[in-house]
């Protein structure tokens, strides 16, 4: 799992030791990456909207994910994977 | 913008982790991987 924000990393690498996640936070400063997902409008958008996408084997996309519960969410996409 | 279209080659990217460390979508080729993208780190701030 790939996290991505707006946020700058060292504000990603506090988060990640306050809560105890260990696996990759990247920090989309310039939204480049976002805007090519579709999780924002504009390179000015304040923060990202939260979407995710499923990436296969292959580098092609399965699935995307949009105004999800969050908590159903890694259930959901692991039923896609399986 | 518009989410990907199932079944597109997904936009490649690389971007810094906390640690500083470039991290490229390359680097997960061959298995399933989810990207996702919040708002902020820390929740509602």
């Amino acid at each position: 799992m790939l996290g991505i924000t707006f946020s700058p990393t060292v504000d990603l690498k506090k988060w990640a030791n306050d809560v105890g996640l260990e696996q990759q936070l990247l920090c989309d400063a310039d939204r480049s990456v976002a805007l090519a997902y579709g999780a924002a409008e504009s390179a000015d958008q304040e923060r990202a909207t939260r979407i995710s996408v499923l990436i296969g084997p292959d580098g092609k996309v399965i699935k995307t994910y949009e105004g999800f519960n969050a908590e159903a969410h890694a259930d959901d996409v692991l039923a896609d994977v399986s | 913008m518009a989410l990907p279209n199932t079944g597109s080659q997904a936009p490649a990217f690389t971007l810094p982790n906390q640690d500083g460390k470039d991290v490229s979508l390359d680097d997960y080729a061959g298995q399933n991987v989810l990207i996702w993208f919040y708002p902020r780190a820390f929740g509602n701030n």
